[in-house]
């Protein structure tokens, strides 16, 4: 049971910072690009492939997943950036429909539909770090933590002014002397790292990695936490992303029968953001804002 | 005086429909320049060719003597060249201290700066007294999206002179504003003349643009008419049949 609660929070820690990536370009930029899972995914494959080919570390491939996820963002960002609005998020969704495809067939790389085995456990100074023990739950939560306080720093900083200003107004934005173009391809770039760092722990978490990673199901759980947290709102994407979770885990705690627990998680998904959007469509976090 | 901004024979066309056409004039340094004409006579559309907001078709563009070319927006407003727009543009998220900020300073643009450094108590500063010359600071940490169309039309205004731009184009900075704004709106406009600053104003506000401009431009279907001061510009018959529809 108590793994059960552990795997819980290593799950929830590494959604937590997926969906805070997704905040920084999707929320607070307002890029509706749907193809973030793309990013998770390359990073998740970078350390996957560095750590069984290369035999590089835990901590290693959390750097080289943000630098590769960085990397093809910019190239994205160059490709799709200049779309805006249904354009970009049509555009972007094809490219995750794609990198799933790219994935599958790319067989000397990814090893296809069989997926990458054998990945490596955390190894942190020589000590090997089991999953679901005590030890492996506090590095998970220490590194989603180190990580969003970055990213809150960058929220609240000058240049989170901009991408907020950005999402507001983006021609006003060019009328106070902003690059606009710039600091969304930077948001998506930094976006994209951080969904590095985040596919880098889920390959050393699961410890096998298959294309599925980029299915479109991934894409609308990472939208909805992100939705019914609030957009743009650094609190709003952690809570989205506990109560998302809880709420997925949900059928399993009640007991109902494997064959229907997929569905009946949908219709609760379904029922948490239409009833968001209807209660408090800027998200839930307004529930705790100073009047 | 000297020349700052040179408009020599732009055009724009939307199809068929020639919004601007050949159109030229100079404006010199430190003074405060008024376009008029009737409504679709392409006042906006050339405010949009000379911010760069629209591409032109032809012509040039020469700003303190040097060619502006095909220079994005944000890049003339390092130039000096700022604006309003005639449908207000502000940042209704951000607070209104947060929309001056945006436009005071370039330094923080770049994430890793902006993540470094992050003592702005001299912009913030600069930012009180600017929204002092308007009354706003009272507002200053309120969303901008909460104030009335008077207070945001000077918000705007001020977010466009934070820039620290030498020529400033308003675009209808009068209308739909009650008479104590709109002698908040002059006395603006009369700091920058004092401060060096060269204003460009569209306006239908008769009144507002006699008793502010030193010469008033005309524009008609596109074309530029006249360009006299303010009172011949009231009696020249070729305005008012502009306005009014000749024989």
């Amino acid at each position: 049971m108590i793994e059960y609660f552990f795997s819980l929070v290593i799950i929830t820690a590494i959604w937590a910072l997926l969906a805070q990536s997704y905040n920084l370009s999707f929320g607070l930029t307002g890029l509706f690009n749907l193809g973030h899972i793309i990013f998770y995914g390359v990073g998740a494959y970078t350390a996957a492939i560095l750590n069984t080919k290369y035999g590089w570390g835990f901590l290693e491939n959390i750097g080289a997943a943000a630098l590769f996820s960085g990397i093809f963002a910019a190239g994205f960002g160059l490709l799709t950036l200049r779309l805006s609005g249904h354009y970009l998020a049509i555009a972007t969704l094809g490219a995750a429909m794609i990198a799933s495809v790219i994935a599958t067939n790319w067989i000397s790389l990814t090893n296809g539909p069989l997926g990458i085995r054998g990945i490596d456990e955390p190894e942190i100074f020589g000590i090997t770090i089991e999953a679901d023990s005590l030890l492996f739950v506090l590095l998970y939560v220490t590194v989603v933590l180190l990580v969003n306080i970055l990213l809150y720093k960058l929220f609240h900083s000058p240049f989170g002014r901009l991408l907020r200003a950005i999402k507001d107004d983006e021609i006003a934005a060019q009328a106070a002397g902003k690059n606009t173009f710039k600091a969304k391809t930077w948001s998506l770039i930094l976006s994209a790292a951080f969904a590095g760092i985040a596919g880098a722990l889920y390959t050393h978490y699961r410890l096998f990695l298959d294309p599925t990673i980029f299915a479109l199901p991934e894409i609308i759980v990472l939208v909805l936490m992100v939705v019914v947290g609030g957009r743009g709102n650094f609190w709003g994407a952690i809570l989205g992303t506990i109560l998302v979770i809880f709420i997925g885990e949900l059928p399993r705690f009640i007991g109902f029968p494997d064959s229907i627990i997929g569905a009946s998680r949908n219709i609760m998904y379904a029922a948490l953001l239409i009833g968001t959007m209807f209660w408090k469509p800027k998200g839930l976090f307004t529930f705790f804002e100073k009047k | 005086m000297k020349t700052l901004l040179d408009v020599r024979n732009i055009s724009k066309r939307f199809g068929g429909l020639h919004a601007v056409e050949n159109f030229s004039f100079a404006i010199e340094k430190n003074t405060i320049i008024g376009l008029i004409g009737p409504n679709g006579a392409g006042k906006t559309t050339a405010f949009n060719l000379i911010t760069h907001f629209l591409p032109r078709n032809e012509g040039s563009i020469f700003f303190q003597e040097k060619n502006l070319k095909k220079k994005p927006p944000y890049a003339l407003i390092r130039h000096g060249i700022a604006r309003t727009f005639q449908q207000i543009r502000i940042f209704p998220e951000l607070t209104v201290r947060e929309n001056v900020l945006l436009s005071l300073s370039w330094k923080y643009d770049s994430w890793w700066k902006s993540f470094l450094l992050q003592d702005e108590s001299e912009e913030n500063a600069t930012a009180y007294k600017l929204l002092s010359e308007v009354h706003l600071e009272k507002h200053r940490d309120e969303k901008a999206g909460n104030l009335s169309y008077g207070q945001s039309k000077l918000l705007e205004m001020v977010r466009t002179i934070a820039t620290g731009a030498e020529l400033i184009l308003f675009d209808e900075p009068a209308a739909g504003v009650n008479p104590p704004m709109l002698n908040t709106v002059k006395k603006l406009i009369r700091n920058l003349k004092a401060q060096g600053k060269t204003i460009f104003i569209i306006e239908h506000n008769m009144p507002f643009l006699m008793e502010m401009a030193e010469e008033i431009i005309v524009m008609e279907n596109g074309k530029f008419l006249c360009r006299d001061v303010p009172t011949k510009i009231q009696k020249d018959i070729r305005v008012l049949e502009a306005y009014l529809g000749g024989s």
